[in-house]
């Protein structure tokens, strides 16, 4: 492919991005979330257009419009969710994928088709098993081997290994290499994470913000460091915040864990902000939903002073002063078709009488543009967070439980909610705060710890080591 | 017919029993096998009742007007289909509520064909008759105890219903389709990235299995009746939904609930005459109780479509 | 700070609202379904007419006669008030349901069993005065429905039983029921029809020289509560908000599960209600006739009351005088009733309908709006 840039009205997600990968070669595609990889697969798998550039498939122009398109010119994808359906045998599943034409077998034979290519790949699986009741593992197998069914020439792997251990990631892996080498396909993967750059990959190209950084290169030629430092990018930040004496420390989680995310611990002072970086994916929606009691927690403990946060009631958090902003805000945070002034009101409830009132003043204190009465959704995205904000941290919360909270705003909107986030810590307030976007992070934090895996990868203090953090961020450290 | 505590052993009892079972199972059964197709793609229709009704008034008038019943039973078919086809495009095209729309059409079907009936037929209390299919009675294999009376010595309806049965079972077991129409119910995100029409899938089932219930309206009115009156169909349509229920969604987990309904039913009204501390009443409301429990400990096999009442969008860029 | 309501232009200013669909009155009749309930009733109307020609009637005739039977004529209200109040009783319970996406369909069930359990208590107290009996029997049918809701609540929301399975079987439970408890044990002596005995003293007197039952009144308490509830109290506000976004609610304000319990047993304790007015005010006993489809009925009036109380209360009114008015053209006219029955589902498809093309205008709309915000927010962006 050849100077493919797309936007999408808001941002401009790819900007000339050129690449190109051969037969019997693995291309790993290196970057963080907004980097621009999942939009780049995405065209080339025929859910979305470029704005301009072309893509050429053995020099011939390619251009599918539809995944169809892409399927039927050789080019597949391995999708990671809802392509499956979890009440039907594996077999059944691949036989929904192939189209009427192609069934001329009965479904025991299909059976066995399943059985006969799994076993040229290496590995084994029950074609008659339920796919809600394999392991996330064989799932992914699955996955890969109806993406198999129509022997495309080119595979494209979105995050394989994103949610698989060690163990099945490595044996996920080593059946890529061997698709790529023995069968001379080409095979396009995008990750985050330097371990599978390592293992499965030939040449591997690093994109930021939307643009490749370097030509692609072996993988041997490129050191680890080098990647990951690529990866964050190499700008220095003024930072914004001194190094300063804290308070006690008010949330102590200690060894949490829930499903995806776990065991846990860290600690966040009085008046600091905590910081935790790490590309998407990685558990921090996981360890989100266990803090505030949306999922269960399965070990460990959290607590905010004296108060439990293990499965805790909304309400009580609510009454404890937590203020809670969510990552996905049109589901949690608040109810679209509702007035923004009755948006307010969500967990407190015991504004009800005066709601009138006190929307406008509150509105526009945060500076919320729209009138109360105005559905939540008419509300542009930035003004919709700010809203979000005015309810949670009105009145000066203890703790802040800060979740994405500029992810998708305009520049407007980002400034002013970084800077009431840092203002609350002035009061005293505790502000744990997860975001992708590590440059928010560097300018705002007291202190970094970097999610992977679930985990909790590293932790650094300032002055911040750019490079060190992007390597716990891809996995090594 | 008055009965003793002591036929309740006898073999000849119960094979009226069972004779009288699958004559009442019949119809019910064959709405609920069109309806496990569309609830299968995801469509609940809440309007089996009323499609029940307007096929088969529609039935009778065709066998009444023309002497044939087995044309009766044809024309119950296509007016099903076409009644189908109407809800299909309310729900599945532009997604209405299935809920309410079913219930909607149930209260029209009534509503309608009772006026209609007036209208057309007077609709006294002496309604007029069309002629019924006969009994077909096969030799020797009649004379079997217990099964005999009530497998080989039906009306001629009940063994086209059979027939219907066992080529749904057939085709549902082996065909490419039935994945697909699963696929839809099931995680229609997943059969769209398979690139079929999740709202063609939808449409064609939900016509398919109306029509079927439109069949099953015009076995009863047609095939076994003979006449039409208001509400005939007394809530046979919403067992029919149960029935689904109750058989899991396979046809013959239906067919066998059927059955059993019919045999329950066929029992209950034996028992009114019978001094037993066991009232009839709950014989009828056994087999409700019965899938409500089924329901509730079932495993995630046994549940409804999990896309079941919900309308498909596909998500825009 | 600009006025983001009714400004035309696009502004360049990125801080500035999204442009002018929301002020204007298509969007306000869109959202609150006002709109599309005008064009329904019209659409059936016409739908209807069209029947009553082939019907042989003249159809200005024909609804003259149903509007004048029914609301201009004294015995045509008390027959259109007496038939509304159970309909708009078990609507205002369903409508908070259905406001919050919680489907209770099992009314009908409800009523028996609300109408059962009044009669099983007030039955044996024979003697005691109207002015203990009533209130008492009230009180038991409204548990009995609200034990009935519940059954299907609890099957709802300790075992995922889709909320619709859950409530219509539980009708098909209860009908055998009651016919045995009018059969056995509740059976009246005196006579060999299997019905209750008479509610005797319980039976609602009728209101100042009209021959209206007092229970009509319940009715009309009840329509402004409920209506100050939906609309000012915390449990409406959740109510609406579960029904707009319940993922929100659960993460703010309450455990998943909690608000559907409560509203199916709700649902089923004005179902309760509405089965010993009937009974009390009506029918006098517990026959195998008691439910009478109202239960099901009471759904169309919700949904055609858009779920809000006043709008039940209209509908309720409306639905039963179309019915009292519709017997009336069967006695004069000859045009039968069923006619007017076939109209009120229509009337109902029309606005299921219309709600689901008015949603793909909005959502149409919302994303336009939002096109546009990010044109303003990024005009570099635009190539």
């Amino acid at each position: 492919m050849a100077g493919v840039s797309r936007h999408f009205g808001l941002v401009q997600a790819l900007t000339d991005v050129s690449l190109e990968c051969q037969y019997g070669e693995v291309l790993a595609i290196l970057g963080e979330n907004g980097a621009g990889k999942t939009t780049l697969m995405r065209i080339l798998a025929g859910l979305d257009q470029a704005s301009s550039g072309e893509l050429l498939k053995r020099s011939v122009p390619y251009r599918p419009h539809s995944p169809r398109d892409a399927v039927a010119a050789g080019v597949t994808l391995v999708q990671q969710h809802f392509a499956l359906v979890p009440t039907m045998t594996a077999a059944e599943n691949i036989l929904l994928f192939r189209s009427q034409r192609q069934v001329r077998t009965t479904r025991d034979r299909a059976a066995k088709d399943v059985q006969a290519l799994a076993a040229r790949l290496g590995f084994d699986i029950d074609p008659e098993r339920r796919v809600g009741e394999m392991s996330v593992g064989a799932r992914q197998r699955l996955e890969l081997l109806r993406a198999l069914d129509s022997d495309p020439d080119v595979l494209l792997l979105d995050e394989p290994t994103a949610v698989l251990t060690d163990a099945e990631s490595d044996s996920l892996l080593d059946i890529v290499r061997n698709l790529a080498h023995d069968d001379n396909r080409s095979i396009v993967f995008i990750t985050h994470r330097l371990r599978e750059v390592v293992k499965a990959a030939d040449r591997v190209v690093v994109l930021r913000d939307g643009k490749v950084v370097s030509p692609a290169a072996p993988v041997g030629e490129r050191s680890a460091a080098e990647l990951a430092g690529e990866m964050v990018g190499e700008e220095v930040h003024d930072a914004v915040r001194t190094a300063k004496e804290l308070g006690e420390p008010r949330l102590i989680v200690t060894d949490l864990a829930a499903t995806g995310v776990g065991p846990v611990s860290l600690k966040v002072h009085a008046g600091e902000v905590l910081g935790i970086a790490g590309v998407g994916g990685n558990g921090q929606t996981e360890l989100e939903a266990v803090l505030v009691g949306a999922q269960h927690c399965i070990g460990g403990e959290a607590h905010f002073d004296q108060t439990g946060l293990a499965d805790i009631h909304p309400r009580r958090r609510i009454a404890q002063n937590i203020a809670y902003i969510p990552s996905d805000r049109d589901k949690t945070a608040l109810i679209g078709p509702m007035r923004c002034d009755e948006n307010l009101l969500l967990g407190r409830t015991s504004r009800l009488a005066r709601r009138h009132e006190k929307a406008r003043p509150l509105m526009d204190e945060w500076s919320v543009i729209g009138l109360p009465e105005l559905a939540a959704n008419a509300l542009s995205g930035g003004n919709a967070q700010k809203l979000v904000a005015a309810r949670e941290m009105e009145g000066g919360p203890a703790l802040v439980l800060a979740f994405q909270p500029t992810r998708g705003l305009d520049p407007g909107a980002t400034t002013f909610l970084r800077q009431a986030l840092l203002d609350m810590t002035a009061t005293g307030s505790a502000v744990l705060w997860v975001s992708a976007d590590l440059d928010e992070l560097l300018a705002v934090s007291d202190r970094i710890l970097v999610m992977f895996s679930g985990q909790i990868a590293g932790e650094f203090q300032p002055p911040f080591d750019r490079g060190a953090i992007g390597l716990a961020m891809a996995g090594m450290s | 017919m008055i009965i003793a505590q002591t036929d309740l052993v006898s073999v000849a009892f119960w094979a009226t029993v069972l004779a009288a079972g699958v004559r009442l199972a019949i119809s019910v059964g064959m709405a609920a096998l069109g309806e496990m197709i569309n609830e299968r793609a995801g469509v609940l229709n809440l309007g089996l009742e009323g499609v029940m009704l307007i096929a088969g008034f529609a039935g009778f008038a065709a066998s009444f007007e023309t002497g044939s019943p087995w044309l009766g039973l044809l024309v119950g078919l296509i007016v099903g289909g076409i009644v189908g086809a109407l809800f299909a495009w309310l729900v599945v095209v532009l997604r209405a509520d299935q809920v309410v729309t079913g219930l909607a059409l149930t209260l029209f079907g009534i509503a309608f064909t009772a006026f209609l009936n007036r209208e057309i037929y007077g609709g006294g209390s002496t309604p007029p008759r069309a002629p019924k299919p006969g009994v077909w009675e096969i030799p020797v294999l009649k004379d079997i105890p217990l099964l005999g009376e009530g497998i080989f010595s039906q009306s001629s309806v009940a063994y086209l219903a059979i027939l219907v049965t066992l080529l749904l079972v057939v085709y549902l077991r082996r065909s490419y389709w039935t994945i697909v129409l699963d696929a839809v119910g099931e995680e229609p995100r997943a059969a769209d990235a398979a690139g079929h029409s999740v709202v063609a899938v939808r449409f064609v089932a939900t016509v398919a299995g109306s029509a079927l219930a439109g069949l099953a309206g015009a076995l009863l009115i047609v095939g076994q009746l003979g006449f039409f009156n208001t509400g005939i169909t007394a809530g046979r349509g919403f067992i029919a939904v149960a029935l689904v229920i109750f058989g899991r969604w396979r046809p013959g987990g239906i067919a066998l609930g059927a059955l059993l309904f019919g045999a329950l039913d066929a029992l209950q009204f034996r028992f009114q005459t019978l001094d037993t501390s066991v009232p009839f009443e709950f014989f009828i409301a056994l087999p409700f109780a019965v899938t409500l429990i089924a329901v509730a400990f079932g495993s995630k096999r046994a549940r409804e479509p999990s896309a079941l009442t919900l309308p498909f969008f596909r998500e825009t860029e | 700070m600009t006025d983001p309501v009714g400004s035309g232009a696009p502004s360049t200013d990125p801080q500035s609202s999204p442009p002018d669909f929301a002020g204007t009155l298509l969007h306000r009749g869109l959202q609150s379904g006002a709109l599309v309930l005008i064009v329904s009733i019209l659409a059936a109307l016409l739908v209807g007419a069209v029947l009553i020609v082939w019907a042989g009637e003249n159809p200005l005739n024909v609804y003259r006669v149903i509007i004048k039977e029914s609301l201009f004529e004294a015995t045509g209200w008390r027959d259109t008030l007496i038939q509304a109040t159970p309909l708009g009783i078990i609507g205002l319970g369903l409508a908070f349901g259905f406001r919050a996406g919680v489907w209770n369909i099992g009314a009908e069930g409800q009523l028996v069993m609300g109408a059962v359990a009044a009669i099983a208590v007030i039955g044996p107290m024979g003697d005691l005065p109207g002015i203990l009996l009533v209130p008492i029997g009230l009180i038991a049918a409204m548990i009995g429905g609200a034990v009935w809701g519940a059954i299907s609540a609890w099957l709802h929301v300790k075992f995922a039983v889709n909320a619709v399975i859950a409530t219509l079987l539980m009708v098909f439970i209860a009908e055998p029921l009651l016919n045995w408890a009018v059969r056995v044990p509740l059976k009246d002596p005196a006579t060999f029809l299997p019905q209750s005995r008479t509610v005797g003293n319980a039976a609602l007197p009728d209101m100042f020289g009209s021959n209206i039952h007092i229970g009509v009144l319940f009715l009309f308490i009840l329509v402004p509560i409920a209506a100050w509830v939906m609309n000012y109290s915390r449990f409406g506000y959740l109510v609406r908000a579960h029904g707009a976004n319940r993922h929100a609610v659960y993460a703010n304000e309450s455990r998943p599960g909690r608000l559907p319990f409560i509203l199916l047993a709700m649902g089923g304790a004005l179902a309760g209600a509405a089965g010993f007015i009937q009974l009390a005010g009506v029918q006098v006993r517990v026959g195998s006739g008691t439910a009478a489809g109202f239960g099901f009925t009471a759904i169309i009036v919700a949904i055609l009351g858009r779920n809000r109380p006043v709008g039940v209360f209209i509908a309720a009114i409306g639905l039963s005088a179309m019915l009292v008015g519709a017997e009336a053209a069967q006695r004069s006219l000859g045009l039968p009733v069923a006619l007017t029955q076939s109209i009120q589902p229509i009337i109902v498809i029309f606005v299921v309908a219309g709600e689901a093309i008015e949603q793909r205008i909005l959502k149409r709309e919302a994303e336009r709006i939002a096109a546009l915000t990010a044109a303003h927010l990024h005009p570099e962006g635009a190539a």
